[in-house]
């Protein structure tokens, strides 16, 4: 059975239409790169399946993880089923450190499924452990979650949940954006060791630069709220040099066809 | 005895000032207190909303037809009243109940603490003499109330250049069990020239309904030059408790004040507090934390008064507020035209709660010199919705998310309170406060 199958997905924010039918099926193992110019949608499809109530999702659309719509299930049941997503903003939280908030968060998921609690000695060690492979200063367990931190330092720090977490699909969101080479290693080090026959990525990224050391096994267009075009690394490649601006002169050809006709 | 909301009735709480004197011969400067207190008790109208700094403070509870106030002073401490927390966490060396002080005998050369009273008559009559000179007329009736009946206080004297290692705690209790009872507690803290100490104060209350207990609370405190002074005060109290707090400051110059304040739970707070700062190169700090529940009303009046130039003074405090409870903050920091090179920052923070929870700031500047740095801010809200998403993404509930984000707003607060015993001391208190 695939893990996720997207169908039909439309999706609106403030009566706009964002997401214009999507279709996309994620079985297990397999690594997704998304990727289109800034507004084209990819934040909203990655808030969508993370369960953001911002959007309104139109009635005939489905989401189906291993199966089961989950539509109608909020955020954190999506990610006690092993849904996680990196932020491209991820939020600062005043006063409570990445190991309380990391450690609840790691037993709630446990109790939902009758697991014992994990001793928070315990997780702490694992977690400056994590947090040394993905090149984030152990210091930064006892630090609140994001407060202060800098743009590449929480985006590592996403990194650092996901580890933590262990999902069985990963969204992450522009990750990759505002990291030098060496963050952008690590972050890749991250997701690489992480990836085994039954995890799967929907990585969502602007540039192709990341796509260096994460291979991806498909690659989507996503243009106005719609899957333009899908491929594997090539189409990656192909980006990196023509740019997105073909995608626009596409449609623009479209466009005078279809005036043409009229 | 009843005091309505009409002025002549204050008449009846003036009659009771006659039983406190109870056998004791106040000297000449302690009765003139008194009178004048009295007087002015007498003369000062009953604030109402028109009042300015008075505008969201509903007096009614103090001044319902169905209380009957009398003042008690009870003859002994009963040390068992004091409740578990206060006691265990921040065990007293001074002890006031309704009146009545037991000081674990303390006069040592490194401090001095006991009564008013017996401190008269161990020869610090002098001392308290030249502080009460000092003493301002009450500005309106809550402070002439704490004159008129001021009958007794804790003292606590730090000589010069004396170091007290150990912080040195005092515990107020105010009881109204079978009557509604008025109680005066009264605290005063000098620290001398070049010392230093850690000072917590600690206010209980026990009522019994129907019964109410009103508070009438007064601190003064001097820093002298170069002293060094952490305080910490805390008020919690049943249900049916009326608090009327002031607390006044004097800094000398070279001296650091480091305030900190737990308002904890009770019906009716109003706390003002006026910190002078009367040298040069003077640090003050205030923090505090209310946590506000229920139908309850707690309301903060702070100045700030840079009356010398070169001194730093920061606040930063913070409101929670739950169900129907209403929360003010007022503070002004003035700034004199001597008052040159002077730091201020003033932050307020509020967390509602509710809907209905009420929560109002209103910091204010008021400079009169121009080389100065100031800057203030106030932020009230709920808990951010887009916070409860992020935690929703990582498995969190709403509520636990809620709850976790109280906690992370009280903790933040309540690490630059430089006395560490707090986190534990409010960790017990707001399992019981704050609905998780
Ligand atoms: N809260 C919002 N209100 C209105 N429009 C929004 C909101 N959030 C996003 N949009 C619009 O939705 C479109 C897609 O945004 P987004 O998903 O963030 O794109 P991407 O991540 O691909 O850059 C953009 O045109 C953006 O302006
Ligand atoms: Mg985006």
């Amino acid at each position: 059975m695939s893990l996720l199958k997207i169908k039909n997905l439309r999706a609106l924010i403030e009566g706009q239409l964002i997401l214009q039918g999507i279709d996309l099926t994620v079985n297990p193992g397999e690594v997704h790169a998304i990727m289109g110019p800034n507004g084209s949608g990819k934040s909203t499809l990655a808030q969508i399946l993370a369960g953001n109530e911002k959007y309104e999702v139109s009635p005939e659309s489905e989401i189906l993880l291993l199966g089961e719509n989950i539509l109608d299930i909020p955020p954190e049941e999506r990610s006690r089923r092993g849904v996680f997503i990196a932020f491209q903003y991820p939020v600062e939280i005043p006063g409570l450190s990445n190991t309380e908030f990391l450690h609840t968060a790691i037993n709630e998921i446990r109790k939902s499924k009758n697991l014992p609690p994990v001793d928070i000695w315990d997780f702490e060690k694992q977690l400056k452990e994590k947090m040394k492979e993905i090149g984030l200063d152990p210091s930064f367990s006892e630090r609140s979650v994001n407060e202060g931190f800098s743009g590449g330092e929480k985006k590592r720090n996403e990194i650092v949940q996901m580890a933590v977490l262990e999902p069985v699909l990963a969204i992450l969101d522009e990750t990759d954006s505002g990291l030098d080479i060496d963050a952008l290693k690590s972050v890749a080090e991250g997701v690489n060791r992480m990836r085994s026959p039954d995890r799967s990525f929907i990585i969502i990224t602007h540039y192709q630069r990341l796509l260096n050391y994460i291979q991806p096994d498909f690659v989507h267009v996503l243009y106005k709220g719609k899957i333009v075009k899908s491929g594997g690394f090539e189409l990656a490649l192909e980006l990196e040099q023509k740019g997105y601006d073909w995608l626009k002169k596409e449609e623009e050809m479209e466009m005078s066809s279809i005036g043409v006709l009229s | 005895m009843a005091i309505m909301y009409q002025d002549d009735k204050k008449i009846q709480l003036l009659e009771s000032v006659a039983h406190i004197r109870n056998g004791f011969v106040f000297p000449n400067w302690w009765e003139y207190l008194l009178r004048n207190g009295a007087d002015a008790f007498e003369v000062l109208p009953i604030p109402n909303k028109k009042t300015e700094g008075w505008r969201e403070t509903n007096l009614m509870p103090f001044f319902s037809p169905q209380r009957k106030w009398t003042l008690r002073v009870h003859k002994k401490v009963q040390e068992e009243n004091i409740p578990k927390n206060i006691y265990d966490i921040f065990p007293p060396t001074a002890i006031w109940e309704n009146g009545a002080i037991k000081s674990r005998t303390y006069n040592s050369p490194t401090l001095f603490i006991n009564s008013f009273k017996d401190s008269i008559l161990l020869g610090y009559g002098n001392i308290i003499q030249q502080i009460f000179k000092k003493e301002k007329d009450p500005q309106h009736i809550f402070e002439a109330l704490s004159d008129m009946f001021m009958h007794n206080g804790i003292f606590l004297y730090i000589p010069k250049e004396t170091v007290v290692e150990k912080p040195i705690h005092i515990t107020i209790m105010s009881r109204g069990f079978d009557a509604d009872t008025v109680d005066v507690p009264r605290v005063l803290v000098y620290l001398d020239d070049n010392a230093q100490a850690t000072v917590t104060v600690h206010y209980g209350a026990d009522t019994q309904e129907p019964h109410s207990v009103w508070v009438n609370a007064r601190e003064q405190i001097i820093v002298g030059r170069n002293a060094h002074l952490k305080y910490l005060n805390s008020i919690q109290g049943t249900n049916d408790t009326l608090r009327f707090f002031s607390t006044s400051v004097q800094l000398g110059c070279e001296s650091s004040f480091s305030y900190n304040s737990l308002h904890l739970s009770g019906q009716f707070i109003r706390s003002e507090i006026d910190v002078e700062i009367e040298g040069e190169n003077v640090t003050s700090q205030i923090n505090g934390l209310v946590i506000n529940k229920g139908r309850c009303f707690s309301e903060t009046q702070q100045l700030i008064q840079h009356l010398k130039g070169y001194g730093t003074s920061r606040i930063h405090w913070r409101g929670l507020g739950q169900e129907q409870s209403k929360t003010v903050y007022r503070g002004k920091i003035y700034i004199a035209p001597d008052a040159q090179k002077s730091d201020s920052i003033q932050q307020f923070k509020g967390l509602s709660l509710s809907d209905e929870a009420v929560i109002n700031a209103k910091p204010q500047l008021e400079i009169y010199a121009d080389d100065v740095r100031c800057t203030h801010g106030a932020t009230v809200g709920p808990p951010p919705p887009d916070l409860i998403y992020y935690f929703q993404t990582r498995g969190i509930k709403p509520d636990k998310a809620r709850s976790l984000l109280i906690r992370g707003f009280i903790n933040q607060i309540l690490k630059e309170f430089p006395i560490r015993e707090v986190e534990d001391f409010v960790n017990i208190c707001i399992s019981k406060e704050v609905k998780e």
